[in-house]
């Protein structure tokens, strides 16, 4: 089952690779979409993956990363660290706006209040004076670029991207290493049922809150990355379909597998990349956009039928219990009953 | 709480407990005592209210009206997570497992005082190591005991009703709690292995001191075991007494009767 993921990560790379033999730009732009997308996608997982909290307006909070990040830098010129930081604290903020309220109740509440959140953020942004920093449905300009210094536009880019591919390794350690201890069990036993979580002891509301904090301060993390890889920000970019799209990454990657969010967050990208450069040699039935979006659709049906659990199955919590448990059953102590008649 | 009641001889007090859902009275008025370090009963028909009269206790469903009083402390109105927290644990009627996960990582979740589930200390193993592996050794020791240790990897969703019955048990064990509310926990195993599961229940009851209140119907098997035993029927307490009385007395022989 983990040869799946193995022989599909190998293909991803391979294409990726073929990408950077033809267009050295090309696949570094590719591998900047891979890492801005699978941050995001790792935030989601955390939530619903990990938390079972249905957060159906996660680009809201990439949008309100961007758009402070991209602020503090147009007009203010804060520095990229420091603007990466204001963008994950305060999509935090709204994330804690959100479910302070919303956690507490029944699951569909907290989904209803983010796809509200959602669009609201980008209808807010719209109508931001077009005059000022925000720009309005003309957009935000006038970031300024981490490495300006160096002049060489692809060393530039190559130093940007390796920049983004770093800080998503940082998140995926912290999510991975979130997982795989006693937080990733209470979280995993919230998800799977919350009133047997209180039961034992957990006080979930608190586990919920933070969890949808800090997933959607890293979304924000995103949403800085996004803004200084394109240097302009438009409210029409935040649209529901991408936080679509991060839901398919998740669910055909595996819920609470990480390795398994990434390779379906790479996945999707190259399918849509693939059929927008498809367009230009063979002639599709349809209008490309359509197409492309019906693609996503039907692998969602067919994974949701077909394999629920994703490309990459969830795994047990990985901590040092395990080697007790290996130790009683070399002891023999795992006997079922009656056993020791046999 | 004040150590007067507090080393009171009772362990748990409800109080004229009262909870109605739309037309039904599911409680009206119910009011028991727990003889600390008792193993003591509570039986009656199916829906006479034995289970909600346990959810209002764990906090589950506030009452209507009336009190808890555990441990000398008043729990009333008190969030399950908080009263867990002070000793009191239960188990379900129809087992509620952590669905996705095995039945080790069932019984590992249940400790208390776990350092390794705060956001800030996970990602430090140093932090958490020991005391994980205190609470492996704990985990281990106790599914052994309960017999469910051979199915410790298997996800706990694909294991038997009668397993995932100890596996609640397993769990309520990880706290050492003060007092287990354990519901129907030998429903659905044959009359041999409901002996055992009550035979080793009196053991924990009498060697660990841990008070226990716990509904079953089979009224033959129970006998043997405990200690002291309330009768509910329609929302109301309607008869109390050693299991001896219990079978004596005419107002329990009809009401078995009259649902038979
Ligand atoms: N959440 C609920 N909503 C509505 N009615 C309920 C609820 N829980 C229990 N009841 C009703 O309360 C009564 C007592 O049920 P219950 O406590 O489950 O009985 P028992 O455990 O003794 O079989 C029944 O009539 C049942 O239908
Ligand atoms: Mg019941």
């Amino acid at each position: 089952m983990d040869k799946v993921g193995l022989v599909l990560g190998i293909i991803v790379v391979a294409i990726i690779a073929v990408f950077a033999a033809i267009n050295v730009s090309y696949a570094l732009d590719l591998i900047f979409f891979i890492a801005f997308y699978a941050i995001a996608s790792l935030s989601l997982n955390l939530e619903y993956g990990y938390t079972g909290l249905s957060n159906f307006g996660k680009v809201g909070f990439i949008a309100v990363g961007a758009y402070i990040a991209g602020v503090l830098s147009a007009a203010f010129n804060v520095p990229f660290p420091l603007c990466v930081l204001a963008a994950a604290v305060a999509a935090a903020a709204v994330g804690a706006f959100v479910g302070i309220p919303t956690v507490k109740l029944r699951e569909d509440y907290l989904g209803m209040a983010t796809i509200i959140i959602g669009e609201m953020i980008r209808i807010l942004l719209r109508n931001t004076p077009t005059n000022s920093v925000w720009g309005g449905v003309f957009g935000l300009r006038g970031i300024k670029p981490p490495f300006a210094f160096i002049k060489d536009p692809l060393a530039r880019q190559f130093a940007y991207v390796g920049l983004s591919v770093f800080l998503f390794g940082l998140v995926y350690w912290l999510i991975e290493r979130w997982g795989n201890s006693p937080l990733g069990r209470v979280l995993k036993a919230i998800r799977d049922d919350e009133l047997a979580a209180k039961s034992v002891g957990k006080f979930t509301y608190r586990y919920k809150l933070l969890s949808l904090t800090l997933g959607s301060a890293i979304a924000g993390i995103a949403g800085a990355l996004y803004a200084f890889y394109f240097l302009y920000l438009n409210p029409d970019t935040f649209i529901p379909l991408i936080t679509f799209m991060i839901w398919v990454m998740v669910i055909i990657g595996g819920m609470a597998n990480n390795a398994g969010v990434v390779l379906g967050t790479a996945i999707v990208i190259l399918i849509n990349r693939i059929t927008q450069i498809a367009k230009d040699y063979i002639k599709l039935p349809l209008e490309p956009n359509y197409f492309q979006a019906m693609l996503v659709g039907l692998l969602i049906i067919l994974f949701l039928m077909f394999r629920p659990q994703g490309l990459v199955p969830e795994k047990p919590v990985n901590t040092p219990s395990w080697e007790v448990l290996e130790k009683a059953e070399e002891e023999g102590r795992a006997k079922p009953p009656g056993g020791e008649e046999q | 709480m004040n150590s007067n009641s507090r080393n009171s001889n009772y362990i748990l007090e409800v109080i004229d407990v009262r909870k109605r859902f739309g037309g039904i009275i599911a409680l009206d008025g119910v009011n028991l005592k727990v003889k600390r370090g008792s193993m003591t009963a509570l039986i009656g028909p199916n829906g006479s209210g034995k289970t909600t009269l346990f959810n209002v206790i764990a906090g589950v469903y506030k009452p209507d009206s009336g009190k808890v009083i555990f441990d000398g402390t008043d729990i009333t109105g008190w969030p399950p997570e908080k009263i867990y927290h002070r000793g009191l644990v239960r188990t379900f009627q129809v087992p509620r497992m952590f669905k996705a996960m095995t039945v080790f990582e069932n019984v590992l979740t249940a400790a208390k005082g776990n350092p390794g589930e705060r956001f800030s200390t996970s990602p430090l193993r140093k932090i958490w190591k020991a005391i994980e592996l205190k609470i492996a050794e704990k985990a281990v020791d106790i599914m052994e005991l309960l017999k469910i240790l051979h199915v410790a990897r298997n996800l706990s969703s694909a294991i038997s009703g009668g397993q995932m019955k100890l596996v609640e048990l397993a769990r309520g064990l990880m706290s050492d709690p003060i007092m287990l509310l354990l519901d129907e926990p030998a429903a659905g195993v044959n009359p041999t292995l409901a002996h055992e599961i009550f035979g080793f229940l009196r053991n924990l009851n009498k060697e660990q001191g841990i008070s226990m209140l716990i509904i079953e119907h089979r009224l033959d098997i129970l006998f043997d075991y405990v200690d002291y035993v309330y009768v509910m029927h329609r929302g109301k307490v309607v008869a109390e007494g050693t299991p001896k009385e219990i079978v004596e007395n005419p107002v329990v022989v009809d009401i078995y009767l009259g649902e038979a």
